[in-house]
């Protein structure tokens, strides 16, 4: 009997674990355990319009026991702190504050990312001035901060709002492009928009780049871009821009950033929401003498080292260069997806200010790539406890990328721009042209998207919760 | 690494890329063609 431990329910190490559970149950007495710190999955996506007041962070989450229940997953409500690859266990503290030893055969870790508020100082809802929409209560706070806001404005104040990211190696733009464009719109909705400034700051090198080097699609006979349709979008929605730039701080009202010509600038704000560089969950790697072996396994920033090219320069790096299978190089029954995994480097330009200062996007991991990830790195799991070679693989730089970014969330008057990219990572040996087959990549603004942002808020919530017939949504 | 293309002139929405975004017609028929394009591209990875 093979012991199978998961380490986090997110999009990646929860749906590792229903997949794993439905391929293993016809396949003799093994057992997965899933270790969560958190005893609810939670729809991160729509985190976005729990930011702006219009669902309840509830309507994002369920419980993940009787999930696991139904599908005879062990789960234990708790905090992975050590992995202990060579006697083959991990420590988990558990909410009475107790540690637990739980054995395992293999280990998929799929922790998700720090919120590293701590290295912009200034930023965060915490101990901060900025909001975040990451995680529930985050949400929830922008949310009245912003609410707050408008009663404000109801009274006739002006106000800036600061949208973007906190720092120059953050990631995640794509979130706060959705808020940005949905908080436009609420003030339209309110009849409050001519009160506000709105400005997006963000460590991009381009306008429209979200992190993954942007894209392109056709359009007929033309090449259309991501940034043309950012430009063309916050000119039409009146949202300036200051891009190329790292938060050095932020003060009550006031961010002080650094641009890649070096320039210092300070802008005010009224409400700021600023999404916060990643780095791992802080697990200690220690190997049977009881050494720390955390740098070995995982690269500064403290994600899993797995079967990637590391320390390529980025002009260098191509599609071959990402992980395909989630297996790490040491530890053949270590494996890591999702955020957790440690990228070979980033698909944006990285740049740096005069002073050294590093500004350039980290590479996002979306839910359908960390989903992808998790998938294949249980299905290799299950490979090798049958005696085979990890024959699965779902490399970003042979899997597509789908994203729906919410502008505005209403069945008649939402929108939201459908972006389909194939590879996600630009994989010019294959595609040597863009790195992208072009005739794959789609980006279209309109109502449709809305509709689908909201078809697939319910999907995956239905999927995730393993209801009949889960198998069929991809 | 081949060079990437600039997007140059800048690229403006005009009136009827915004009625046509709001169209409920044209947006039904792009919901199902969208729809077919990410289900194929998700078979392709699953
Ligand atoms: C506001 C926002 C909007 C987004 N919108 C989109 C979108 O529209 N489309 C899209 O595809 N992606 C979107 N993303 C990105 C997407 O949410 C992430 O890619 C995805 O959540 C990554 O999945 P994951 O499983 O790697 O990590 P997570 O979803 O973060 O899951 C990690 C899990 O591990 C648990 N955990 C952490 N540490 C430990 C530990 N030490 N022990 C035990 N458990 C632990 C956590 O509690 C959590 O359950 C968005 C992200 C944000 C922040």
């Amino acid at each position: 009997m093979a012991k199978i431990v998961i380490v986090g329910a997110g999009f990646a190490g929860h749906y590792a674990a229903l997949v794993g559970a439905d391929a293993l149950k016809r396949k003799g007495q093994h057992e997965i355990t899933v270790i969560s710190r958190v005893p609810k999955f939670t729809y991160i996506p729509s985190l976005v319009w729990v930011g702006v007041a219009q669902m309840e962070a509830e309507e994002t989450q369920f419980d993940l026991k009787p999930v696991y229940d139904k599908m005879k997953i062990n789960y234990i409500h708790g905090t992975v702190t050590e992995v202990h690859p060579d006697e083959q266990y991990v420590v988990a503290e558990l909410p009475n504050g107790e540690k637990q030893q739980v054995d395992y055969d293999f280990v998929l870790i799929a922790t998700g990312p720090y919120l590293n508020f701590a290295a912009t100082p200034g930023l965060g809802p915490e101990n901060g001035y900025t909001q975040s929409i990451c995680t529930p209560p985050h949400a929830t706070k922008a949310a009245s901060e912003y609410l707050e806001l408008v009663k404000r404005l109801e009274k006739g104040d002006k106000a800036k709002i600061v949208i973007g990211t906190g720092h120059g190696l953050a990631t995640c733009q794509g979130a706060a492009f959705e808020y940005i464009c949905n908080v436009h719109n609420d003030l339209v909705d309110r009849g409050l928009r001519d009160k506000v400034e709105i400005m997006w700051l963000s460590n991009e090198p381009r306008l429209g780049d979200f992190g993954i080097d942007g894209l392109e699609a056709k359009m007929g006979s033309l090449i259309y871009t991501s940034e043309m349709m950012a430009e063309a979008l916050f000119d039409e929605y009146d949202i300036k821009w200051e891009i190329r730039s790292h938060v050095r701080k932020v003060e009550d009202g006031k961010i002080y950033t650094v641009n890649l010509d070096g320039e210092e600038k300070e802008f005010d704000f009224d409400f700021a929401m600023l999404i916060p560089p990643f780095k791992a969950q802080p697990i200690k790697w220690i190997d049977k003498d009881g050494n720390d072996i955390t740098e070995k396994m995982c690269n500064p920033a403290g994600f899993v080292k797995v079967d990637a090219n590391y320390g390529k320069p980025y002009e260098e790096l191509d599609g071959p260069d990402w992980p395909k299978k989630y297996q790490n190089p040491i530890y053949k029954n270590v494996f890591a997806a999702g955020i957790a995994f440690a990228p070979p480097g980033p698909l944006s330009q990285p740049g740096k200010a005069p002073d050294g200062t590093p500004i350039g996007p980290t590479p996002p991991r979306t839910g359908y790539t960390a989903e992808l990830s998790g998938k294949a790195a249980i299905l290799n799991i299950i490979d090798m406890i049958e005696g085979k070679e990890p024959s699965h693989t779902a490399s970003m730089a042979e899997t597509p990328g789908l994203c729906v970014a919410s502008m505005k969330n209403h069945w008649i008057t939402g929108e939201a721009a459908t972006i389909a990219i194939y590879p996600v990572a630009r994989n010019y040996e294959k595609y040597p042209e863009y790195g992208r087959d072009l005739d794959l990549c789609v980006a279209e603004i309109g109502l449709a998207g809305s509709w689908f942002k909201a078809l697939l808020h319910y999907a995956f919530l239905y999927k995730l919760q393993a209801k009949p017939g889960w198998k069929l949504i991809p | 690494m081949p060079k990437k293309p600039t997007p140059k002139p800048r690229f403006v929405f005009t009136e009827a890329d915004k009625k046509r975004r709001k169209n409920i017609f044209i947006q039904l028929y792009r919901f199902i063609v969208l729809g077919l394009h990410f289900w194929k591209l998700s078979r392709m990875s699953h």
